[in-house]
């Protein structure tokens, strides 16, 4: 009699214990899926994030010798995958090239950078003519 | 002679259960570094942005306040203390005269106009230089008429 208990009680823990290292394997499997998601979601923001920056300190070199009223360009060509735009408040920039604003003024400039499956990242910044 | 199976058998009764509880908070252990460390990359991410976005709006705003200066009479102290906002960010720029003198080629003494801009999160005060984002020291190159001929950063630290 003690034998059979034993028996049947060993089968209930070995089928109870399958059953809870099925839930926590499929939790953890789970878990790791997210943290790679959420890892490769991080490098494409963070990447997205080093193109707008590069983009930005490319517009600063581009109009650190800015002459009002002159023509300013970019020479910056970003990495393949990522679409660059840009505009100014007022008017004179195409993302590209500009015009230098006069010395009583400053112009205020939005950067944006796009990357397929990436959020978009934008920055704004103020060009002057020194 | 009696066997001591039965006994060793009742005694490991609930040990695989044991095991699998034991397992079980392992896993647990596991998922919550895992969770620990997703929220600890996501608020990384959004620190990095924060600072970007606030170095990136003390610029702007010390250059505003350059434009503004320059168009200021020189016989007076430079007037700032505005609050711009970009990038989400409201930064406040104060500025103050240092005046430095130089020698040209004739030994006569020049007076150069120099100013150095605090800029910092507007907090309604004054930039303190413990809260200070941007420090920059700019030269005015002018006439004698006073017009503004150009501008020199001097320095230009970026501290926080």
């Amino acid at each position: 009699m003690t034998k059979m208990r034993d028996r049947g009680e060993s089968l209930i823990e070995v089928v109870i214990t399958i059953m809870i290292i099925s839930v926590a394997v499929a939790a953890l499997v789970a878990s790791l899926a997210s943290a790679s998601r959420s890892s490769l979601s991080h490098r494409r923001a963070q990447d997205t994030d080093v193109v707008v920056r590069d983009y930005a300190e490319a517009m600063k070199l581009s109009t650190s010798a800015c002459v009002a009223a002159a023509p300013y360009s970019l020479t910056y060509t970003p990495p393949s995958g990522y679409t660059l735009t840009g505009s100014a408040d007022d008017g004179l920039f195409d993302g590209r090239s500009g015009i230098c604003p006069a010395v009583s003024t400053v112009q205020v400039v939005t950067l944006s950078v796009e990357a397929n499956g990436s959020a978009p990242a934008s920055i704004q910044l103020a060009v002057r003519t020194p | 002679m009696r066997s001591r199976r039965p006994d060793t058998a009742q005694r490991d009764s609930g040990a695989v259960m044991l095991l699998a509880i034991g397992f079980v908070l392992l896993v647990s252990a596991i998922a919550a570094a895992l969770a620990a460390l997703i929220i600890s990359s996501t608020a990384t991410g959004n620190t990095l942005q924060q600072v970007r976005n606030r170095q990136y709006a003390a610029d702007a705003a010390i250059q505003s306040a350059i434009t503004k200066v320059r168009s200021q009479n020189r016989a007076t102290a430079p007037v700032c203390g505005d609050v711009s906002t970009l990038n989400g960010i409201a930064v406040r720029v104060d500025c103050a005269y240092a005046v430095t003198v130089v020698g040209n080629v004739e030994n006569q003494v020049l007076s150069q106009r120099n100013v150095i801009f605090l800029a910092c999160t507007d907090t309604g005060s004054a930039c303190d230089k413990d809260v200070t984002i941007i420090r920059a020291q700019v030269n005015f190159e002018q006439k004698y008429s006073g017009e503004v001929t150009k501008t020199y950063i001097q320095s230009w630290s970026v501290n926080r």
